[in-house]
């Protein structure tokens, strides 16, 4: 079930009222509810693979019951490794089995040697990269003595398939989430009033400002060998607030729903392109996954212990794994590469942690330097997202040649400029709104929130005519359910 | 609670009003910006608003053409005139079964035709039915309730959104620049009774070969439409036949499941495929594109209709 559908706008109200008015009074059957209508929430695209779901909250549950009653260390690693490698199999066979296949041919093939084997037809699992990390976060947490395991099942297993973040996240630590599925959850009427509001940009995000996006990038990328260099920097603009517009937008969404079955989830997002350098953008993008990283692999492998060498190590281990993560095709690893290039200036100097706070804090505007720094930090991004975006990686190398090539100074062409330019347009208002709210959990959190009630309803009701306005009937699904 | 519920109400409805307030404007605004968000194509292709305009003054007559723009280029209505059929062509530019349905139901009882041919092209057969809503929609002088209908069975946001623009347009405004669209263009020429001819002979560079279309998927909503249509067709005491008109044969062998096809139509009711009956039509000079035929390809093609297939039945 997509988030932005009509599906949607009638399973969220039908929930939300057996929630509150139905099973309030009882946890268990709070949590229940919960497990169901996530199952069928994700039963809607292909209930087949809720077994693959219920088969890993079975496997994690019991091992977390393992690690309780177990103190030998050599056992407890036994215990660890069975999560890992069955949480890790799935993922690999599903996501990577046909990857590896072709590359380990393709490598025979250069030394003469033929080999026969046929490529399975797989079906990705939605969001399959992002419960096998939340699962696996919980048996981590366990084993490190860093969280009690839980005894209720039901519970669990609300945790691993709660619907708003089930598909795309944000990927929650169980030390954050769990134990809020322990506690009967009452009514908070600013809490909900919040929820909605991060529901309205979120939808905003996606649907005027990704989906529109996404039909430009789509047309240029697509027809990238005919379109000249100015009309490719254009597409990999498009494409640059695509991405940030559909995923920071479902994770507004899904923060959002949580906020009205009154549960608090991680902020996913902080206004990332307002970042100073790319060590600052990675603080800000996809905070979950980043910070999943930082403690369960960048720490782990020594993380900023040791010589700079050993952090130039563990910064490319991180940012190679994040590209492969995000799918498997080279250039997500190009992608991830590039990233860990970026960083290598910030780490030879130490200075990654320079720009911590929010960029021109207190005052309307940046100043001259934090604009350039601002400016750079964009286009080294937009540059990385063409690797993102592209087929394969000699289509992002014509790709990037194309721009630097001497059309770059001819006039844009491709289809649609009249809707193209309304877009760039709505992209001015969408940065100036989330430059005034810059400092939030959401950029219109606070927004208005001195000025008269009716100023602010009137500011809501723009923001769903334009969302009507703008929706497509043949919007593109959320970019990262296919990771 | 109580006072979350009812803001979302209150909310609710305010931004229902201001959004039906935005697509007036924008939607008036867009007629000279012509951007993709709100679609209201007046006039536009295939000339739909003079052939519903003139579908209201019409009444009981001999055959009713319905279909695609297969159709209203298809079916020439002044060489029926000249056989002694009084006809009217309601074919609309991508009309699906969908469509055809709540046209033939809006307007049976005034035109009470004796005989239906109605133009099944499988490529609307898959279609949901988005862009013909959409000009039917816009260009309806006077909305009803069918068009609702409509809307609600097609369950689409750019048709909802013409259809909003619309009701509140039509309650507002007159729509006076309705009056040009009789007017050639695009070497498009109306002609009384809806059948839209082609003025210049396009030299169309034909592809000399299309790739191979595997079988296609049928909208099951789009066969229960046709069920309907026999159905309306028959309550109304109306013959109908279905027609598969010609295609350029190049484009026409593309379609891998054309016998497939033709055997589903033949268990609804007559059914008569142009494209397996030997019409001498040469691609180059009886087609201007791959699926239209010209000006000299639509005489032949009436003339073998009315010779061949009609004469037995004429009123």
């Amino acid at each position: 079930m997509l988030f932005n559908s009509i599906d949607f706008a009638i399973f969220l109200p039908i929930v939300f009222i057996l929630y509150w008015f139905v099973v309030q009074y009882n946890l268990k059957r709070q949590n229940a509810l919960i497990v169901l209508a996530s199952y069928v929430f994700y039963g809607w695209w292909d209930w087949r693979f809720l077994t693959l779901i219920l088969f890993s909250t079975i496997v994690d549950f019991s091992i977390g019951q393992k690690l309780r009653h177990e103190n030998q260390k050599s056992k407890r690693k036994v215990f660890l490794w069975t999560s890992i490698i069955v949480n890790l199999g799935f993922l690999g066979f599903f996501k990577y089995y046909n990857f590896f296949l072709e590359n380990f041919i393709n490598a025979f093939s250069l030394f003469g040697m033929t080999i026969n084997a046929n490529s399975l037809n797989i079906i990705l699992p939605v969001g399959i990269s992002f419960y096998t990390f939340q699962t696996l976060s919980y048996t981590i947490d366990v084993y490190k003595n860093k969280l009690e395991p839980t005894e209720d099942f039901i519970a669990f297993s609300a945790f691993v398939c709660f619907f708003p973040q089930l598909v795309a996240g944000p990927i929650e630590r169980a030390t954050n989430l769990l134990p809020q599925f322990l506690y009967k959850r009452t009514f908070e009427y600013h809490k909900a009033v919040d929820g909605m509001r991060q529901i309205l940009w979120g939808l905003f995000k996606k649907i005027v400002i990704a989906d529109n996006c996404a039909e430009f990038a789509n047309q240029i990328f697509s027809n990238s060998a005919n379109m000249n260099g100015s009309t490719l920097l254009i597409g990999a603009i498009f494409f640059t607030f695509q991405i940030y517009g559909d995923f920071s937008g479902y994770s507004d969404i899904a923060i959002g729903t949580s906020r009205l079955f009154g549960f608090d989830l991680k902020q996913n997002f902080a206004t990332p392109y307002f970042s100073r350098d790319i060590a600052e953008f990675w603080r800000r993008w996809h905070i979950s996954l980043s910070t999943w990283f930082r403690d369960y692999l960048y720490i782990p492998l020594g993380g900023s212990r040791g010589g700079t060498w050993m952090k130039v190590r563990n910064t490319f281990a991180i940012f190679l794994v994040s590209g492969f993560w995000h799918g498997a095709n080279w250039t997500f690893i190009i992608w991830g590469a590039l990233n860990a290039i970026y960083f290598l200036p910030l780490i030879l100097t130490s200075s990654n942690r320079k720009n911590i706070g929010v960029v021109a804090g207190g005052k309307l505007l940046p100043s001259f330097r934090d604009l350039i720094a601002m400016l750079t930090t964009f286009i080294l991004t937009v540059f990385a997202w063409i690797f993102f975006r592209a087929e394969n990686v000699s289509h992002a190398f014509n790709y990037i040649r194309g721009i630097f090539s001497d059309t770059i100074i001819t006039k844009p062409s491709f289809d649609g400029k009249w809707d193209a330019s309304i877009i760039l347009c709505l992209i001015i208002i969408f940065l100036f709104i989330e430059w005034l709210g810059r400092k939030e959990q959401f950029a219109i959190q606070k927004f208005l929130i001195n000025a008269p009630s009716f100023s602010r309803t009137l500011f809501y009701g723009v923001l769903f005519f334009m969302i009507v306005l703008f929706y497509k009937s043949n919007a593109a699904e959320f970019i990262y359910f296919q990771f | 609670m109580k006072k979350f519920i009812l803001k979302i109400i209150f909310v609710s409805l305010f931004s229902i009003c201001i959004t039906i307030v935005g697509l007036l404007l924008y939607g008036n605004l867009n007629y000279y910006l012509k951007t993709s968000f709100l679609k209201y194509p007046i006039g536009g292709y295939g000339h739909t608003y003079s052939r519903l305009d003139e579908v209201e003054h019409v009444k009981n007559i001999d055959i009713l053409f319905l279909g695609s723009s297969h159709t209203y280029r298809g079916f020439d209505t002044r060489i029926f005139r000249n056989f002694g059929y009084n006809v009217f062509n309601l074919g609309s530019s991508a009309q699906t079964p969908i469509q055809t349905k709540y046209l033939l139901k809006k307007h049976i009882k005034q035109l009470n035709p004796k005989i239906i041919i109605f133009d099944v092209y499988h490529k609307t057969l898959s279609s949901k039915g988005v862009e013909s809503a959409i000009d039917i929609i816009s260009n309806t002088k006077n909305l009803s309730l069918y068009e609702l209908k409509m809307s609600l069975e097609i369950c689409d946001i750019d048709v909802f959104k013409t259809f909003c623009f619309a009701v509140v347009k039509k309650f507002f405004f007159q729509e006076d620049y309705f009056e040009k669209t009789y007017k050639i263009h695009d070497n498009d020429k109306y002609v009384i009774g809806g059948f839209v001819e082609k003025l210049a002979f396009v030299d169309h560079k034909f592809q000399s070969v299309f790739p191979k279309i595997p079988e296609n998927q049928l909208s099951k909503k789009q066969l229960s439409a046709i069920d309907e249509i026999i159905n309306i067709s028959k309550s109304n005491n109306a013959e109908i036949i279905l027609v598969n008109t010609p295609l350029n044969k190049q484009y026409n062998t593309s379609y891998e499941f054309n016998n497939y096809f033709d055997s589903l139509m033949n268990t609804k009711t007559e059914y008569i495929n142009f494209n397996n009956l030997n019409l001498s039509l040469n691609d180059t000079i009886h087609f201007y594109d791959k699926d239209h035929l010209s000006q000299k390809g639509v005489e032949l093609f009436n003339k073998f209709l009315i010779e061949k297939k009609l004469n037995f039945s004429k009123p």
